[in-house]
């Protein structure tokens, strides 16, 4: 009875260690397996001669939505369980015009930041990394 | 008792010196795969890229890349036509030395004003063909004059295992600039995948760029990411030794059968060291950085992923059908680090496994 309770008390001290260790193994890898995005500070927008109000962004920053029109994907933070996390929010927008490298968008999104260049197809609310950090 | 506790020591010694050893080993090949391979993306099209590398010229100061025209097998020899060597001559564009990472022993790259037939050549068909001349080296390619303006080096051994036995000549593109282009080196950016920036070359060139993509600047990161996951495993060693003391410590503290004070010491010494196991392992894991595109989208113990892109390599350096594949030097190099690493790691364990028997004899 008594061996088989040291037993126990060894194995459980074992197996708290080896849970430890890989809980932080498995939040290293989590973060690994992040889509990696690069951000981007919108610029100031631009007036048009006809008035309207438009904001020039490379033609990367902008990808098609789950419901088959533009958006941008802004990135944002959040808290999550290990601290603060990145993770992206679908815009949808609406293009004036576009050219090989940039796309004009209709409406100031001066000051935002949006994920551009993403290693893998982005989607809604997804957590992500920098490449930068 | 004495015998083997030197014997203990030696050991150990020469363990973590030949560990040593082969980390460096690993370090300098890293270091020469990035000096001999370009920090680009590459495109290839073995039938051509669809756009002529007289046209691609005009757009490479936008563009940041250059470009090496469709190559072709000529027999070079020396003015007089005493000595006649196969080579493959590429036409390219002026940048394209600056890209492909050559190393110039005489001369340098044609400029970009290059007029007439220039040639630069590999440091091998100098030797044979102008043994002991000095002054301007001329030549003869399938009969026609060149000027050489600048001899490149080979590179070490491995770079040679890359690459096919032939030597390359790179020419200017006055000879004929409506040749297609056969490969593209698009300066890489660490932020953007290669397919983005393929399609932002296709995009400024506008023409459909369609060939095989090999990420150069990403192989040169999984070298540092090779090296740096060796120093993980080694390390892992005293995570390992710092949780089988605290384990003790903690397990000795519950069997103590005295008073409580006496059980406080090992509590508190095996707590600590396991809390030290835990940051050093948690800061070990820094040194994992494997570019994500090398990394299974879901399941990081996917076996059978990491099984076809080992398969990859092997079959990228058994390829035969290219002169000068820098993906195939690339493997070469990679291969050549992960052995060295992996001959590091167990001899570092021994190393320390070694010390630490000699510490704890000596303690008795």
């Amino acid at each position: 009875m008594k061996n088989s309770k040291l037993f126990a008390v060894r194995a459980a001290a074992a197996l708290f260690m080896a849970l430890v260790l890989c809980t932080i193994a498995a939040h290293r890898i989590e973060i690994l397996l992040l889509t990696e995005v690069r951000s981007l500070a919108v610029p100031a927008a631009v007036t048009m001669e006809d008035g309207s109000t438009v904001t020039k962004v490379p033609a990367a920053a902008v990808y098609t939505g789950r419901d088959g029109k533009p958006c941008v994907m802004r990135l944002l933070s959040r808290e999550g369980v290990w601290g603060r996390e990145m993770y992206v929010e679908e815009m949808p927008v609406e293009l004036s015009h576009e050219d090989y490298n940039f796309c004009f968008l209709k409406g100031d999104f001066e000051g935002q930041s949006l994920a551009v260049y993403p290693s893998r197809p982005l989607s809604d609310d997804e957590t992500v990394r920098c490449a930068e950090e | 008792m004495k015998k083997k506790n030197i014997r203990f020591l030696i050991w150990g010694i020469a363990c973590l010196s030949l560990s040593a050893i082969f980390f460096f080993a690993a370090a300098f090949v890293t270091r020469n795969l990035k000096n001999h391979t370009p920090f680009a993306v590459e495109l290839y099209g073995a039938q051509g890229l669809g756009v002529p590398v007289g046209k691609t010229a005009n757009f490479t100061e936008w563009g940041s890349f250059a470009a090496a025209g469709m190559g072709e097998y000529v027999q070079a020899a020396d003015l007089a036509e005493t000595k006649s060597i196969p080579a493959y001559y590429q036409m390219t564009t002026p940048n394209y030395g600056e890209y492909a990472n050559l190393h110039f022993n005489e001369g340098k790259y044609f400029p970009e004003d290059a007029a007439g037939n220039l040639a630069v050549i590999p440091e091998s068909l100098s030797h044979e063909l102008f043994e002991g001349e000095d002054g301007k080296k001329m030549l003869r390619i399938n009969g026609k004059k060149f000027t050489v303006c600048g001899v490149y080096g080979e590179g070490g051994i491995l770079t040679r295992l890359g690459s096919a036995s032939i030597p390359v000549i790179y020419g200017n593109t006055s000879r004929d600039p409506d040749i297609l282009a056969e490969q593209l080196l698009i300066g890489a950016d660490a932020g953007k995948t290669a397919l983005q920036q393929q399609q932002e070359t296709a995009a400024l060139m506008q023409i459909p760029l369609e060939g095989e993509i090999n990420d150069l600047g990403r192989l040169h990161q999984l070298g540092d990411s090779i090296l740096l996951l060796g120093f993980f495993f080694a390390g892992l060693w005293f995570v390992l030794h710092l949780c089988i003391f605290s384990y003790r410590k903690l397990m000795s503290a519950y069997q103590c059968r005295g008073q409580a004070a006496e059980k406080i010491l090992p509590a508190i010494l095996g707590t600590g060291a396991f809390l030290l196991a835990a940051v050093g392992f948690a800061s070990l894991l820094q040194l994992v950085r494997i570019p994500a595109i090398y990394l299974p989208e879901d399941n990081i113990f996917d076996i059978s992923y990491y099984g076809q892109q080992i398969l990859n390599g092997i079959q990228q350096i058994n390829t035969v059908s290219r002169i000068r594949d820098f993906s195939r030097i690339c493997a070469v190099y990679l291969c050549a680090e992960a052995g060295c690493t992996i001959a590091a790691v167990p001899l570092f364990w021994a190393g320390c496994h070694g010390l630490r028997h000699w510490f704890l004899d000596k303690q008795l």
